[in-house]
């Protein structure tokens, strides 16, 4: 039996007295589904929703700086987009639903897009928000100037015309799968006033766009107060006169997720989302807040690096996968709210290949392959070795993740018992950055948060080696053929094909040891109604989320 | 005496500034000892190499460090520019202003705490030298002292605000602060600060307990305290104006000794109380590689450092002619 340590354990002396005091959860457990058929009463508007985030966002404007997850989540709800992603990714790509746009039609070869904007979207001073804005977000998204970190996803746009006020074309360079999903990365800006200053000033002014700031989202900025709070109001012109339903929103900035979830069930917060998996395992039980679970987008993983002789053979790369209890480290640090990985395109995705047997745990059939490679404990240091050399390497994770440690020390004592010796370090993640971009490694342990495009271009093909995020330089020129072409003119069965070769090959390879793909756990007050946090949005259709009145 | 203390202070000044100077540099090529760079903390994978050089070069990174080096050093000293957050995309002067009076206001009120119980509980433990209220003093005194500040607050918040629901937890003030009236604005800031403070000022004050006591003991057995009582003067008199004037001189230095330690301090408690301080600011700088804030903030401490003993050196040099030679 592998031991598996209790990951609390692990945690620093003030994190665990400060579990022991705030005594947080295990409070009702339920999935986003389980939510939305909960939903009592009828929706009422109006009242204030109370929100924990660890960051400050960094401004208001998308285009500069780069922009985090908390900031895009808060421009969401200030800015609309041309369209509105659905997160249907069980059995195809994402569909798209009507937002400026409310139809859209191709021409027959695919290549032009013929869009009709709704003519009752209004920026909050007012003004018609019409074509020529789209126009002009794109040519701010591919400017130079501004260097937009998304702006490759505008690579295969060749044109963007406005016909008249409310009809658009988009001319696209070739056909392919992604290209709805590229032309609604970004929201949409507001040509009028921020026209006024050019591309060149923006990246030295932020603060030009919070006092010029006209918004066409279901909220407005009432107020920001840096490390404060962000308060949101209901936008009045936003064009559906129905929503949102909840007339304020306050986003306070506390950096400690232990206060966060503190204030969480002193009522002072409303929702905290990415609660820690080890604040669930305690049994008391608050009346006022709820957990709810969903799966979070992402997978972790032990990247090897290729070139390092050790692992340079795919035979080697499968024994390790094989000497590790990956089950173990999904019972003993999840609790129950992770699964076995086996791909970089997630289980609950349209393509993930559901064919893949998971690599079995099984240490004896692990040895055997790496004695048939020459493996063997020659000088009975209880240490595997070849032509002297040891089986010893090093294996890196982000000290900011305690799970993930956990992870490095029960792989530690996994490989162990079959004669690795394994040094675990755990670094800040801008350092860990720097060894893994410079290929300066012999194994991390990390997590992806796998987009709905599915491309694996910049994890795994052999041209994302130097400069892209291949980091352990794996290549297999089979490999880079079926990414390229995922990246062409597919229909639906043979880009499910191609996508599950590629998921067969890497599985066979193993550059990387998949280890789980996990849940997010979200703590929302009771009083709130409607909610249904996601892997695309833990606030998704936030102006649909409604209140129970204070009792 | 004049041109002693003057000649003394200039000394002090010129190796205060060269003291500065070194910090600084120090710091400047420390920070860039460790691997890494804040393009690097991009997480996004479709982040391309010539996306991060851009970066690099918009913030001058891809120059040598020394070239570097220079240029900052000279935009400082020369034209008083700190340059521009990596991460806020803000002039750091900027950031510096809005954080600034809120790390005044807590550790002003902080060190107002420290002293007022400090020196309190420290003469009423000299008094009472040997009794089981110095002993009791005392150890209260070092536990205070000893115990971790993240950890007091922690439990502090735990205790006062998640289960008695008596105060806020955390941040400045609550979220319609701004519609009430001067008088409960004040009120509401103040039941913000109580904790924080509170928490900042025990370690602090734990020090300036024993440290009184012990000064004032020291002084207390003088002869001239015995000749002070033998003619018949209250106690009282005896302590506040004889005892404590002479035992002051150690105190003083304390208290400047004290400036440095509240902007460190208040790193730990602004991040727990979620105070939007310079402690705090200080904090985000290191974990995002902002270089231009990481050395603005750490020059702050520093001047504090300096600031601190050659304020104490001086009041020290005009209570005590000696120390000027």
């Amino acid at each position: 039996m592998v031991p598996t340590p209790n990951p609390i354990v692990r945690l620093g002396t003030p994190t665990l007295l400060a579990i022991a005091f705030f005594a947080i959860i295990g409070c009702d457990e339920k999935t986003a589904s389980d939510s939305q058929a909960a939903v009592a009463g009828s929706p009422k508007s109006g009242g204030t929703l109370v929100i924990g985030s660890g960051d400050d966002i960094s401004g208001v404007n998308q285009l500069v700086p780069a922009t985090d997850a908390f900031t895009q989540s808060i421009l969401d709800r200030l800015f609309l987009s041309l369209l509105d992603e659905r997160p249907d990714l069980a059995d195809h790509p994402p569909t798209f639903g009507p937002q400026i746009a409310k139809s859209w039609d191709w021409s027959k070869d695919h290549l032009t897009l013929n869009l009709t904007l709704r003519d009752d979207a209004f920026w909050s001073d007012g003004v018609p928000l019409t074509a020529e804005d789209v126009v002009w977000t794109w040519e701010a998204q591919t400017s130079p100037e501004l260097a937009w970190i998304q702006a490759s996803s505008k690579d295969n746009i060749a044109s963007v015309e406005a016909l008249d006020a409310t009809s658009l074309r988009v001319q696209f360079k070739e056909k392919n799968d992604s290209q709805l999903w590229d032309l609604n990365e970004g929201v949409i800006l507001p040509k009028h006033l921020w026209s006024q200053l050019p591309f060149s000033k923006w990246l030295l002014d932020l603060d030009w766009f919070v006092e010029n700031l006209v918004v066409s989202g279901a909220y407005r900025l009432e107020s920001w107060e840096r490390q404060q709070q962000i308060v949101l109001r209901r936008n009045d012109l936003y064009f559906d006169p129905g929503l949102p339903m909840i007339e304020r929103l306050v986003f306070r900035i506390v950096p400690q997720k232990l206060n966060q979830i503190g204030q969480l069930l002193s009522g002072e917060l409303d929702f905290v989302n990415n609660i820690p998996i080890s604040e669930a395992a305690s049994k008391d039980r608050t009346d006022s807040v709820e957990l709810r679970t969903y799966w979070a987008g992402q997978y972790n993983f032990i990247c090897w690096n290729v070139t390092h002789p050790l692992f340079a053979e795919a035979e080697t790369r499968q024994a390790l996968t094989m000497a590790i209890d990956r089950k173990a480290l999904i019972d003993s640090l999840w609790f129950g709210r992770a699964k076995l990985s086996t791909s970089p395109i997630l289980s609950s995705t349209w393509a993930h290949n559901r064919a893949l047997e998971p690599w079995p745990y099984d240490p004896k059939e692990s040895l055997a392959r790496l004695s048939a490679q020459g493996w063997s404990d020659s000088d009975g240091d209880d240490i595997l070795d070849k032509n002297g050399e040891p089986f010893s390497f090093e294996l890196l994770t982000n000290s900011s993740s305690s799970i993930r440690i956990d992870a490095t020390v029960m792989i530690q004592e996994q490989l162990r018992r079959i004669g690795i010796e394994v040094k675990v370090r755990s670094l800040g993640f801008g350092s860990l950055s720097a060894l893994v971009s410079d290929h300066d490694f012999d194994a991390f342990l990390l997590g992806w948060t796998a987009d709905t495009s599915l491309d694996q271009t910049s994890i795994f093909h052999t041209d994302s080696i130097d400069g892209a995020s291949n980091f352990g330089g794996y290549s297999n020129p089979e490999l880079d053929r079926l990414i390229d072409l995922t990246n062409t003119d597919l229909d639906f069965d043979d880009r499910t094909n191609v996508l599950h070769e590629i998921q067969a090959i890497i599985h066979h390879d193993q550059p990387y040891t998949f280890l789980w793909e996990s849940k997010r756990l979200a703590g929302i007050s009771k009083r709130v109604q409607g909610a249904t946090p996601n892997a695309l949005d833990a606030l998704y259709k936030i102006e649909t989320w409604w209140l129970l009145p204070d009792s | 005496m004049y041109g002693s203390m003057a000649s003394f202070a200039f000394r002090r000044l010129g190796a205060s500034l060269l003291l500065f100077l070194i910090v600084l540099t120090l710091t400047f090529f420390l920070i860039r000892l460790a691997p890494g760079d804040p393009t690097l903390l991009i997480e996004d994978p479709r982040v391309s190499a010539d996306y991060r050089e851009s970066l690099k070069d918009h913030w001058g990174l891809d120059k040598p460090v020394f070239v570097q080096y220079v240029n900052w050093m000279t935009a400082v000293v020369l034209h008083a520019d700190w340059g521009v957050s990596i991460e806020h995309r803000r002039p750091v002067a900027d950031l510096l202003a809005d954080r600034i009076p809120a790390t005044v206001l807590l550790a002003g009120v902080a060190l107002i705490i420290q002293y007022i119980t400090g020196l309190g509980l420290g003469i009423a433990a000299a008094r009472r030298a040997g009794t089981r209220t110095d002993h009791l003093l005392r150890a209260g005194s070092l536990l205070l002292y000893a115990l971790p500040v993240f950890w007091t607050g922690l439990m502090a918040l735990s205790l006062f605000s998640y289960r008695l629901h008596w105060l806020p937890g955390g941040l400045m003030h609550s979220i319609d602060a701004a519609e009430l009236g001067l008088a409960a604005r004040l009120l509401d800031l103040l039941r913000h600060l109580l904790l924080p403070s509170l928490i900042l000022a025990a370690a602090s004050a734990g020090a300036t307990v024993r440290f009184t006591r012990n000064s004032l003991l020291e002084v207390l057995g003088r002869d001239y305290i015995r000749t002070a009582r033998a003619k018949g003067l209250t106690e009282k008199r005896v302590i506040w104006v004889h005892a404590l004037r002479n035992a002051a001189t150690p105190l003083v230095q304390l208290l400047g000794l004290s400036l440095p330690f509240l902007l460190s301090g208040s790193l730990i408690v602004e991040v727990v109380f979620s105070w939007p301080g310079l402690g705090r600011l200080a904090w985000e700088s290191v974990l995002s590689r902002d270089y231009p804030v990481i050395l603005a903030t750490t020059a702050l401490s520093g001047v504090l450092v300096i600031v601190g003993n050659l304020l104490a050196d001086l009041c020290q040099a005009g209570l005590d002619p000696r120390v000027r030679e």
